[in-house]
């Protein structure tokens, strides 16, 4: 029986346009989200068109058929978590500054690794649960 | 495959509807009234205000919404109440609400406290609205005269 491995890869695009990959591992580079760096974030599965991404410019989007729960890979089963978190302010005056927080990570073998992101803010926090995935 | 939010408020009936830029609450039904023109007389109560998230365009799913204070304190005799669960339209009043009946949160509620089909735990899948929230504003003879603190509200919702 040969067992096949199936990689994923992060690229990130950086305010500048600089592109940074990784390959083969699920993990993060906590020194590409400094604020205000990040343009686009994309996560995809190499040599298949899965992907999800998100463009931090314009707050769209996209998930390609990655958002399934379960995918087997090198890192065991692997959930793709992809949440974009709105906030609306409003008082006396109207409408206040809205911000988006998006939550992105993964759930493999009852953890869970996500980072918490403002693309106005950067990383805010990175959450490494493995008591209650 | 952004979602687009705004704000739909419910006047004399569940027809008559405005699109509201804020939530200011007063003596008149009417959106986007201005306190300091309609007063809420110590003593009395607000009108309540029916309003509902409306979200629209293109996304997969809406859920965990939750709504707070995040600002402004209160007055001496000052207090809102309010909803976020009210599934069925009633003619909103300026007598003490029998559905506004819970303080509003001044802090982030941590999970869903306004719901989507009658339930905290559901969802949209396509463009549609929340179900009623309502606030009324009640101020007791101990207030002093004069305008209240400003109140910022905060709504928030999850888009997978």
């Amino acid at each position: 029986m040969v067992e096949q491995t199936e990689y994923y890869q992060w690229e990130v695009t950086l305010a500048d346009g600089t592109v940074k990959k990784e390959v083969a591992v699920v993990k993060f580079e906590l020194a590409w989200f400094t604020p205000g760096a990040l343009r686009k974030l994309l996560l995809r599965k190499i040599n298949n068109s899965k992907y999800f991404s998100v463009d931090f410019t314009n707050g769209d989007f996209d998930k390609n058929g990655i958002v399934e729960a379960g995918i087997p890979g090198s890192l065991g089963d692997f959930t793709p978590v992809y949440l974009k978190r709105n906030i609306v302010r409003v008082d006396e005056t109207g409408p206040l500054g809205n911000r988006v927080i998006y939550y992105m990570g993964y759930k493999k073998a009852g953890q869970q690794k996500t980072l918490k992101i403002s693309p106005a803010i950067g990383l805010i926090q990175e959450n490494i649960d493995y008591e209650n995935p | 495959m952004v979602a687009t939010f705004g704000w739909v408020e419910y006047l004399a009936n569940a027809t008559a509807t405005a699109t509201p830029t804020n939530l200011n609450l007063g003596s008149t039904l009417a959106a986007n009234l201005a306190p300091s023109t309609y007063p809420i007389t110590a003593g009395t109560y607000s009108y309540e205000k029916w309003f509902k998230a409306a979200f629209s365009a293109s996304f997969t799913r809406i859920d965990n919404i939750q709504f707070w204070k995040s600002a402004g304190a209160y007055v001496t005799g000052e207090n809102i109440t309010w909803t976020g669960q009210q599934t069925a339209f009633a003619a909103p009043t300026t007598a003490a609400s029998g559905y506004a009946t819970s303080t509003v949160a001044t802090a982030d509620p941590g999970t869903a406290n306004v719901s989507i089909g009658g339930a905290l735990a559901g969802s949209l899948t396509a463009a549609g609205s929340s179900d009623f929230m309502i606030l009324q504003a009640s101020v007791t003879t101990a207030a002093s005269a004069g305008a209240v603190n400003q109140k910022t509200f905060t709504l928030q919702y999850d888009e997978v």
